[in-house]
């Protein structure tokens, strides 16, 4: 069975531990991070004749790294075999492998891969194989402070959240869309994000993302 | 970091199938050749299509971060089009390479150098194929298009011929014939890239994805296709004077090399914008 993650937006804050305790368990420095908080952000306000205000502004973040997809662009690309998939279900480079072509990190359509400067070969998140291997979740998950985000096979994921996982989406604004990658990533929608299907929203920390 | 270098994979998609074309032109030239000694010059002369297209091979390489684990390329044939390429190419170069040493020997059996200069030209044509292929990723809108394998190949096809002509002035096989159709070739060629290219950037205001457009990524794309197509017209013309029979052979040379710069530099700009065109589903 597929291993993924949990995320709920009606409750993440855009607080980063996630990011920073994925960064601090992983050794990175400020260039590197396997998770990222995308800000998103859309609508307006308007000033009426009476001189109120009136908004339709919205607002939400996304906790993202890799999906570890069921029909993964990186695995399909990859000319050594370097990008798997492990026995657990999750998507990593073996570094022995890995020529560091990049091929990877064009076809993945939420930038998870990237090629290490220092190693000068893909990496990514990998899950955090060893502690789930150890019956542990990954760093992010124990960090977050709002409990939005979870991790496992998809029928644990639908025991520990009964109410929440027949809702859940695997595609909002600005993610692709689900049949891309059939990524393993179940997302709690808030309203806001609701809001933004209509396509008028946009990315507000794009430099902060390196895209 | 993507990883990508665009400047050495523009070098290696201009060069390489250029080369490849070029080599099947003295390839045809050299199963046709009557005269031994026509023959046995051409023989030589493969070291050039030969070493243009190992240079285009070798730039490729010059953007992996780790080249040491390259040998673990071939575990991904089948699967990864990028796998099929390096495969095609290492065959198309052992086989060249192979056969060029080998042509040294005195009394070089015909019997022996056509077949073997005909599964070269067949290794050279899925070299070109599983080149134009290397990038159908689904995932990337303006790359997983027909465009993309029809924009390498017409431009190979106006390239490769523009370079297989310095090549015969250098063996000193002038056929008049193959010349024309060298020039004919290429203009056709030119004219149908040029149309292909044009088509490709208006269908980009189709391609889209949740935060970018994708005639935002190279808005400059008209313009680019425009001087492919002057760059292009200019290396014809220059080759089609070089066929005039009053010019000395330093002038036919001259020309021809004018000509081939003129091709490539015109292709390698084309090439440049396909890399400046990634952008995948997502955002």
């Amino acid at each position: 069975m597929p291993r993924g993650f949990f995320f709920d937006n009606t409750r993440c804050t855009g607080c980063r531990t996630c990011a920073l305790a994925c960064k601090d368990f992983h050794d990175h420095g400020p260039e590197q991070a396997f998770r990222r908080v995308i800000d998103y952000e859309g609508g307006s306000w308007k000033v009426a004749d009476d001189g109120t205000v009136a908004t339709d502004a919205y607002g939400y973040h996304i906790s993202l790294s890799c999906n570890h997809c069921t029909s993964a662009a990186c695995t399909k690309v990859c000319p050594t075999g370097a990008m798997h998939r492990d026995t657990m279900g999750l998507v990593w480079p073996d570094m022995n492998r890995c020529i560091g072509c990049g091929y990877c990190t064009m076809a993945c359509p939420y930038h998870a891969p990237a090629i290490d400067q220092e190693l000068k070969r893909s990496s990514k998140c990998d899950g955090c194989h060893q502690r789930v291997a150890a019956g542990q979740t990954p760093i992010c998950v124990e960090a977050c402070p709002l409990r939005a985000l979870d991790f496992g096979t998809t029928g644990e994921l639908a025991e520990r959240h009964p109410h929440d996982f027949d809702r859940c989406t695997r595609s909002i604004m600005p993610l692709p869309p689900k049949e891309a990658t059939t990524p393993n990533l179940f997302v709690l929608a808030s309203p806001a994000a609701r809001r933004a299907e209509a396509g008028d929203g946009r990315i507000a920390n794009r430099e902060e993302l390196g895209l | 970091m993507s990883g990508f270098d665009s400047f050495s994979l523009a070098l290696f998609t201009t060069l390489a199938p250029a080369g490849v074309v070029a080599f099947i032109v003295l390839a045809l030239v050299r199963l046709t050749c009557r005269n031994h000694d026509e023959a046995v010059r051409v023989d030589r002369i493969i070291a050039l299509p030969f070493a243009v297209t190992l240079i285009g091979f070798i730039a490729s390489a010059t953007h992996l971060g780790t080249p040491a684990n390259a040998l673990h390329v071939f575990s991904g044939v089948g699967t990864s089009p990028l796998s099929n390429e390096v495969l095609a190419a290492v065959i198309f170069l052992f086989l060249v390479g192979a056969y060029w040493m080998s042509a040294f020997k005195v009394n070089f059996p015909d019997c022996l150098a056509r077949p073997w200069l005909t599964v070269a030209c067949a290794a050279g044509l899925a070299l070109i194929a599983c080149t134009s292929l290397a990038y159908s990723a689904r995932t990337v809108p303006t790359w997983d298009t027909p465009y993309t394998p029809a924009n390498l190949i017409l431009a190979a096809c106006l390239a490769g011929p523009v370079l297989a002509l310095p090549f015969l002035a250098l063996a000193r096989v002038r056929r008049r014939s193959i010349e024309r159709a060298l020039v004919v070739g290429a203009a056709t060629a030119l004219v149908l890239g040029t149309a292909s290219l044009a088509m490709q950037n208006d269908d980009l205001a189709t391609i889209a994805n949740n935060e970018v457009s994708a005639l935002s990524l190279a808005p400059h794309y008209g313009l680019i296709i425009v001087a492919y197509a002057v760059l292009g017209a200019l290396a014809v013309a220059a080759a089609g004077a070089s066929l005039g029979r009053a010019l000395a052979p330093r002038g036919v040379l001259a020309l021809r090399i004018i000509a081939t710069i003129l091709a490539l530099s015109g292709v390698f700009l084309v090439r440049t914008v396909f890399y400046a065109l990634h952008m995948t589903v997502g955002f």
